[in-house]
């Protein structure tokens, strides 16, 4: 006992620091656990946009604008916001000169949720399908991992306002523009400051339009 | 009393060690919701630059006064006629905004919408006349060309906070007249 006595301020010393460590280090894995998830989703996101946007770039080439519209008007859910399903399709000039239409569907799978600071996230899934010629039928071709909270897509007018019926406006439709949000798998920190990765961007539809300035350099 | 010392020091170690952690912390944070915004700046960016890109090249072009000749860039607009009074229509304002000078010392704050969460951007556009050198290298012209170099700075806009991105997102584009 009197060992005890004798050392009672080392021990309460050695104690506070022991558990002032223990803290920190917990707290560092966390931070470190925060950095890389996070850096994983922002990849993630990297990777599904980009293939995304290489697609939508080329919404209705080699189409004949005043015969056809290469789209379908986004569904969206009206409670969430979010696009449901889109279809699009670009035509492809072989080298024999024949045409070959390829078709392109993406579809919001629901996927659960995700619980991030007390908040309930819905989360979603991105199925790609593709279809090749009239007659083929729909095979389903990539995706993204479960992790999108926001998904939408618009057809924007000249002054970046969406279209309510973009199908029958199809002369005033300029861009696509698409919002994208992922969420991390899983909370990571208790002071997670992020809940979600953002991504946007507003891509130009290849069509002739009267009045429009082009992009050149000399 | 060397051991009080000691433990002391001990003390000063730890507290210092655990306030760098949650400084790094802290950086960490402020880095992390600094790239979001400067996404969301560059899309707000690249949108603002397709709405100017689906203007005419000029006001001579919407007149009709053109005649696809090189004759034309003495029609195009001097750059004291760049701008115009109140806020674009395109941006919710009144003025006829219907080519690319127009735009020129427009500041609209728009928004970088995602579901119930809105953040705003508040974007400055600068227009004027190029030319290039020797070196392909778009630079000010003072006399009128067929180019047009349109620069957005985009920083995040709060009610009453300074933004977080302290130097603006800045894009570019040159855009040309075809004769």
């Amino acid at each position: 006992m009197w060992v005890i006595f004798d050392n009672l301020s080392a021990m309460i010393l050695g104690g506070t620091l022991l558990l002032m460590m223990i803290t920190l280090q917990q707290r560092m894995v966390e931070i470190n656990l925060e950095q890389t998830t996070n850096y994983i989703v922002k990849k993630q996101a990297n990777d599904l946009v980009s293939w995304m946007e290489e697609e939508l770039l080329r919404i209705g080439e080699n189409v004949d604008f005043t015969n056809e519209v290469p789209f379908s008007n986004p569904v969206n859910d009206n409670s969430t916001g979010v696009t449901r399903l889109f279809e699009f399709f670009r035509d492809s000039i072989d080298a024999n000169g024949q045409t070959i239409r390829i078709y392109f569907r993406y579809q919001l799978i629901p996927d659960g949720y995700r619980i991030i600071q007390k908040d309930s996230i819905p989360v979603y899934r991105l199925k790609r399908e593709v279809k090749i010629g009239d007659n083929g039928s729909w095979v389903e071709d990539g995706g993204s991992p479960a992790l999108i909270s926001y998904f939408r897509v618009d057809m924007l007018d000249k002054n970046a306002q969406p279209l309510t019926d973009p199908v029958s406006q199809a002369d005033q439709v300029q861009n696509t523009r698409v919002r994208v949000t992922l969420v991390t798998p899983f909370e990571t920190s208790r002071s997670q400051v992020l809940q979600r990765v953002y991504y946007g961007s507003t891509l130009l539809i290849p069509r002739d339009r009267n009045g429009a300035s082009g992009t050149t350099s000399p | 009393m060397s051991q009080t010392l000691f433990a002391v020091l001990a003390l000063i170690l730890a507290t210092s060690f655990t306030l760098s952690v949650y400084q790094k912390q802290h950086a960490l944070q402020k880095a992390t919701i600094f790239r979001e915004l400067q996404e969301m700046a560059a899309a707000v960016a690249v949108e603002t630059m397709e709405i100017v890109r689906a203007r005419a090249f000029d006001e001579a072009v919407v007149n009709g006064s053109t005649a696809g000749t090189t004759a034309d860039i003495q029609l195009f607009s001097d750059t004291t006629d760049f701008g115009v009074n109140g806020l674009c229509d395109a941006f919710g304002g009144t003025a006829v905004c219907d080519d690319i000078d127009d735009f020129h010392g427009q500041q609209p704050v728009r928004p970088f919408v995602l579901g119930i969460d809105t953040i705003y951007f508040k974007v400055n556009i600068h227009v004027e006349y190029v030319t290039y050198d020797a070196s392909g290298e778009a630079i000010h012209s003072n006399v009128k060309t067929e180019h047009k170099r349109v620069r957005l700075s985009v920083q995040d806009y709060w009610d009453n906070l300074d933004p977080y991105i302290s130097i603006p997102i800045e894009l570019e584009r040159t855009f040309s007249y075809k004769f």
